[in-house]
């Protein structure tokens, strides 16, 4: 359940994935010091991420998947077209290294409202959408190797399980609740699944049926199908996001 | 009325009008027909007027010309009613005899319509008669009243009065009906606006049916010389010319014929030609074959001859077209060009001065849906006589369209703040109808007009991307500063590298990456000047031909 929302990506080294939330705080000032040293020998600072466009999607025989492929670009603060994300860039950067040094998570919508506000003496803002910071996210989970979990980020919480099965939040006072009794609502899907986070601690189904439409995973709900059937019922809230 | 001889004669003196009035020539009705039958044709009611005002206008200004004075013409249109109007032209010209007054101002009113055989379209005659006042300057001033009378198509003057008043010149007031005053593009007042424009040396006053007055001062204190008469020119004539010419020449050979009857050519390139043609250049030029008369044109085009003189032909000068138009359009930036003389099919020589006024006031304005706009303005003129009407048809609009206004760093040339003026002048302009409103697009006249604009427009081109350069430096500096301060803050929160230093090197980065494109861009528009290389060989060639031709001499 944790590889759900998962992208396929390249298998990290073990090391990686113990990487505590200073050393990736570490990494991202490592960003910020390059520019820094550009600067301050008057070079265009730069920033490096992957490609991401049809031209950087390789297909993945062994996985079956599209992946994408290893090709990077940079981005450069003096140039006209840059110039916009390159400011952004440094934003999302100082703001997650925050986040990260204080051991606390934000959404990626909060990082939004978080860093939205009008470029002083301009009519334009920092971030016309969340669609915009959510791409520099994605640059700067690729420029770090790392995945967005790691930056202490996570999407807007999607989807509902239902069902027979028992979890413990470990992020949480360690609370256990059965999600076949958590009223008709049933248990709201986290970002973050880790196995350090959420534990399963028992399973009472003999399947998961996932849904995609809402309104399908209401009228099962309703009609009592999973208790019936045996099964735990997920609806994805459409389209999984990552 | 055009013979240069008068104004030979007139060297600088103010001539009396029993001098003038010895020179008319009666053009007959049915001349002025031939020649304008388009004009009295199918006409808007607005053209009419504006036709009116150009006939009297015109009259004044070559009244005032041929006498050497400085005119200051008055026009005022009122409306009495419905599409009925009366004009009053007053000019302070040399004047106007009893003799002469009903053959000048006659001819006047007949192409004017007010006669009544001209009745079946357009403006109708009020059957009242045009009042004219009069006088010389000698202190005596006659008030007159003229009719046409229509069945012998010859002036009458009647209930004719002696004013004791001092005033020299002439005033003309005649009622229309079924015209029109409009403030447009074709009207009387745009009309006057370009005469002005043409004519630096006259001062125009008009006062419109509304009673606004307005005033087109003048900027330039002298005169223009008349132009002379002068012949054919080798280079622009044709077989049928040569035979045309050489049936009515004086001369007993076609040497003699060749050398005094054509322009610029000297006893060297006559020699030229004789061994070149493979007939007796001694035989009589009366007797001469059209495969003969091909020879000589076909030799015509192997030898150099001086570019034709522009003694016959009257540019308005560019410093006075730079003055009017700084008067009258106030543009922001303005270039003028007066090329030299060329020769079109005919060998009539012709002239083209050019000018390109760019921002300020440039430009027609025309309210759109986002306000008042600018559109290219082309003014045409032939000889100083601004062109109004069927602009589409013009060797000018030809040629102004013809080019390529991006090179010159005008993005869309129809929507861009733009006058562009062209006086074509020659001794005999190329009309493509006998209404006189467009200009024959013969490949001469439409490529040396180019080549005006592109010469004009290069500067032009210049000024404007200069411009373009300064402010899209200013947008592309304002775009970059603008995320500075935000940078600043996020890289001192990731790195705790000074702001301040951060801020004062990023800023300078900037104004080095300008600079830098700057000094790029104007090497590249240097380096690849193409087509200026290729004016320069030609004007080079131009350059060479005339020295070659000075040395046979």
């Amino acid at each position: 359940m944790a590889k759900k929302k998962a992208k396929p990506r390249k298998p990290r080294a073990k090391s990686k994935e113990k990487e505590t939330p200073k050393q990736i705080a570490k990494k991202l000032e490592a960003i910020g010091h390059e520019m820094v040293k550009d600067i301050k020998k008057f070079n265009d600072p730069e920033f490096r991420t992957q490609l991401r466009g049809r031209n950087n999607v390789e297909f993945d025989e062994k996985k079956g998947t599209l992946t994408l492929g290893d090709k990077t670009t940079t981005r450069n603060f003096l140039n006209v077209g840059h110039a916009r994300k390159f400011m952004q860039t440094t934003m999302v950067a100082a703001k997650t290294r925050d986040y990260l040094n204080h051991n606390k998570t934000a959404s990626i919508r909060e990082i939004y409202y978080e860093l939205k506000h009008t470029v002083p003496n301009s009519k334009e803002n920092t971030f016309d959408g969340q669609t915009e910071s959510d791409s520099i996210i994605v640059d700067l989970e690729h420029s770090v190797d790392t995945i967005r979990e790691k930056l202490n980020l996570h999407a807007n919480p999607k989807g509902t399980l239902y069902g027979g099965i028992t979890l413990k939040d470990k992020m949480h006072n360690n609370d256990k609740f059965n999600c076949l009794k958590l009223g008709r609502g049933g248990w709201s899907i986290m970002s973050r699944l880790e196995p350090e986070e959420i534990e399963i601690v028992k399973v009472n189904a003999k399947y998961v049926l996932v849904i995609e439409t809402e309104a399908m995973y209401e009228r099962l709900v309703e009609e009592q199908f999973a208790r019936k059937n045996k099964c735990i019922l997920v609806s994805t809230g459409g389209q999984a996001a990552r | 009325m055009t013979d240069g001889k008068l104004g030979d004669k007139l060297a600088g003196k103010i001539v009396d009008a029993e001098e003038l009035s010895q020179e008319f020539k009666e053009h007959s009705v049915a001349e002025f027909f031939k020649k304008n039958k388009q004009m009295l044709g199918l006409y808007g009611k607005v053209r009419t007027l504006t036709t009116i005002i150009h006939e009297y206008v015109t009259n004044s200004l070559d009244a005032c010309e041929e006498a050497n004075i400085l005119p200051d013409i008055d026009v005022k249109i009122d409306e009495l009613g419905t599409e009925y109007y009366e004009v009053t032209v007053k000019d302070n010209g040399p004047g106007l005899t009893e003799e002469t007054v009903g053959k000048a101002l006659g001819k006047l009113l007949a192409g004017t319509k007010f006669h009544r055989m001209m009745q079946s379209r357009g403006q109708q005659t009020t059957g009242k008669p045009a009042k004219v006042i009069t006088g010389t300057g000698n202190g005596k001033v006659i008030s007159l009243e003229l009719t046409i009378d229509p069945k012998r198509n010859e002036p009458k003057i009647g209930n004719k009065k002696e004013l004791a008043k001092d005033f020299r010149g002439v005033a003309v007031q005649a009622k229309f009906k079924g015209i029109l005053y409009r403030d447009s593009e074709q009207g009387a007042l745009e009309y006057l606006r370009r005469t002005a424009i043409a004519n630096p040396h006259a001062q125009i006053t008009f006062r419109d049916p509304a009673g606004q007055k307005i005033k087109f001062k003048r900027t330039v204190d002298k005169v223009p010389e008349r132009p002379k008469v002068v012949k054919p020119h080798p280079k622009g004539l044709s077989v049928d010319e040569i035979v045309t010419l050489a049936k009515y020449t004086d001369s007993k050979k076609v040497v003699s014929f060749l050398k005094n009857d054509l322009d610029r050519m000297g006893q060297k390139s006559v020699e030229a030609i004789g061994r070149k043609v493979e007939f007796d250049m001694n035989q009589d030029p009366r007797k001469i074959t059209w495969d003969e008369a091909e020879q000589i044109i076909k030799a015509f085009k192997e030898v150099d001859f001086i570019a034709p003189s522009g003694d016959s032909l009257r540019p308005i000068g560019e410093t006075q077209i730079e003055n009017s138009l700084k008067s009258i359009v106030e543009p922001e930036f303005l270039t003028v060009l007066t090329r030299k003389p060329q020769v079109y099919a005919g060998g009539f020589p012709f002239q083209v001065e050019v000018s390109v006024s760019y921002g300020g006031k440039a430009g027609r304005t025309v309210s759109g849906p986002e306000g008042m706009e600018k559109r290219l303005e082309i003014m045409r003129f032939a000889n100083r006589a601004p062109l109004l009407f069927d602009a589409g048809n013009c060797a000018i609009t030809k040629a102004v369209h013809s080019i390529d206004w991006k090179r010159y760093d005008i993005k869309d040339i129809d929507k861009a703040p733009v006058t562009v003026l062209v006086n074509f002048i020659s001794v005999h302009i190329p009309y493509t109808s006998a209404g006189k409103q467009a200009i024959a697009d013969e490949d001469e006249v439409v490529e040396e007009i180019r080549l005006a604009l592109m010469q004009t427009g290069r500067k032009a081109g210049r000024y404007i991307s200069g411009k373009r350069r300064e402010k899209e430096k200013q947008m592309k500096r304002e775009l970059f500063y603008k995320y500075i301060p935000e940078i600043v803050v996020a890289l001192n929160k990731l790195t705790g590298a000074s702001k301040d230093q951060l801020k004062k090197n990023l800023e300078k980065m900037v104004l080095d990456k300008l600079r830098l494109e700057e000094a790029q861009e104007i090497e590249e528009m240097n380096g690849n000047g193409e087509e200026e290389k290729a004016k320069g060989e030609e004007d080079g060639k131009e350059k060479g031909k005339a020295k070659k031709a000075k040395g046979k001499k």
